[in-house]
């Protein structure tokens, strides 16, 4: 009521019939108080007028300069007078629709978020949109992550641990880089390739990886394999998947960065100190690598192979 | 009676060295049925398809894990039970079949530290087992792609 100057006529006049109107309900009550009758049943009643009386004007107080014709858009913001005359906006507005409590380091930042009267709350922060994952373009680190992904199964859709098959996939990992670099690690009695290209090509080792052909886009995969893969990356990228999205995505970060070590020449071997040397891929498998290896142990399903220590007195291991 | 005793303790030995995992051909597996769909769908070009199923791994008669052999292509296919709601059939097959001949050596020496090729002893092993124990399923390629379409289904 202190802001008539901003109501419009009409606004006023009903303002000034209610104030009237409970002062002469107070006069009327103080009246009979006065005599030793506030307790009657007239007292009464004209305490639950006043008070009606009161609620009704702290209720229209909100909405006293309230402009029902005024045009606005489907989210109820102000589609014209921007000059800030309208008789809905707030005192402090321009451009923007803020709470009048916004300080001046937000002012030029927080967007309008409704257009209701009196203020409007902040909107809540929005969740950041989920990070995206996508494959290495560059080899050999794409040619690893394929390799790692293929020879992975589906962990918890298995039955298996997401732990159990992060294992896998660092013992896989440690396999390719020990084959790779098994003369520099004392391994001098065993013949693999010494470069990466060469180990995952190496002819019956890696089913499907013989012929990978680092300039094709598609590595000279077969359509299953790379089905395979798309699988994992779709599934690491569907936070949609309740079920299967941590688990996947927690296997795709494992299997990129079991390959950029790789590349870095840095080896993370779970069965460590032992050297991870051969799997045997998860199924009823029958032959065991012979020879000298030794069983690591088991990931996923997966058998793992290999020694203890360098040995010069091992017998000559060929793949 | 000594080299009776010894023949048979060496016949015995002989048995448990070449043990595999074969436990039964009766088993319960809500999801065999699709995945043989799914996979006569997706990789088969044959019109009648017969597959032989023996049980590898058992948890209270509930199937997790089989080896399949599929006759009309000669191949073992090593199988594992996904759980019910799982979304993506193809997991459902093993990384690697096993065809005779193209996946299959002669000597264990050969094998070596391939993760995939096996021998023809045990390649034959095997498609006896699941010939002579397994459950045999026959499905259609036409009923297979009622139940996935081509190009319908997200997951091939």
């Amino acid at each position: 009521m202190n802001n008539n100057h901003s109501q419009t006529p009409a606004a006023q006049d009903a303002t000034a019939r209610a104030v009237k109107k409970i002062n002469d309900l107070l006069a009327r009550h103080w009246h009979l108080d006065s005599v030793g009758l506030g307790n009657c049943r007239a007292a009464q009643r004209i305490l639950c007028r006043l008070n009606e009386e009161l609620l009704i004007q702290s209720a229209a107080l909100a909405n006293a300069n309230f402009n029902p014709d005024e045009p606005r858009d489907r989210q109820g913001q102000w589609t014209n007078n921007a000059s800030g005359t309208g008789t809905t906006r707030p005192p402090h507005s321009n451009t923007t629709h803020r709470p009048d409590h916004s300080t001046a380091k937000d002012a030029t930042a927080k967007p309008k978020t409704s257009g209701t009267a009196g203020g409007t709350k902040p909107a809540p922060a929005a969740t950041p949109p989920p990070e995206k994952i996508a494959l290495s373009t560059d080899e050999p680190a794409l040619m690893l992550e394929r390799l790692l992904l293929a020879e992975t199964l589906g962990a918890e859709e298995h039955g298996f641990k997401q732990a159990d098959a992060l294992k896998s996939v660092r013992a896989l990992g440690a396999l390719i880089y020990n084959r790779a670099h098994a003369k520099q690690l004392g391994f001098s009695s065993i013949h693999y390739p010494t470069n990466l290209l060469g180990v995952i090509q190496q002819s019956n080792q890696f089913a499907g990886f013989e012929h990978y052909n680092p300039k094709d886009p598609k590595g000279g995969l077969s359509d299953r394999k790379l089905h395979n893969i798309d699988i994992w990356m779709q599934g690491a990228n569907d936070p949609e998947d309740k079920r299967n999205y941590t688990n996947y995505l927690a296997i795709v970060k494992q299997v990129k960065e079991t390959a950029q070590n790789i590349n870095k020449g840095k080896v993370d071997d779970p069965f460590s100190p032992s050297f991870t040397f051969a799997i045997k891929t998860a199924g009823p498998r029958h032959a065991d690598p012979g020879g000298s290896f030794q069983f690591l142990g088991t990931a996923a399903g997966n058998n793992f192979y290999g020694f203890s220590a360098p040995s010069t007195n091992r017998n000559q291991i060929h793949p | 009676m000594k080299n009776v005793i010894l023949l048979f303790l060496a016949l015995l030995l002989a048995g448990c060295a070449h043990e595999k995992y074969v436990i039964a051909s009766n088993f319960r597996s809500p999801r065999i049925q699709r995945e043989l769909n799914y996979y006569v769908a997706n990789f088969s070009s044959h019109e009648t398809n017969h597959f032989y199923v023996v049980a590898t791994r058992l948890d209270h008669a509930e199937l997790r894990q089989a080896m399949v052999y599929w006759k009309e292509e000669r191949m073992l296919l090593p199988y594992f039970e996904l759980v019910p709601d799982a979304r993506h059939d193809i997991f459902a097959w093993g990384p690697h079949e096993l065809k005779l001949d193209r996946d299959t050596v002669d000597t264990p020496e050969e094998v070596g530290t391939s993760n995939y090729l096996e021998t023809h002893r045990y390649w034959l092993d095997w498609m006896e087992d699941c010939i002579k124990k397994g459950k045999p399923y026959c499905i259609l390629k036409a009923d297979a792609l009622r139940v996935f379409p081509e190009g319908s289904t997200a997951d091939k």
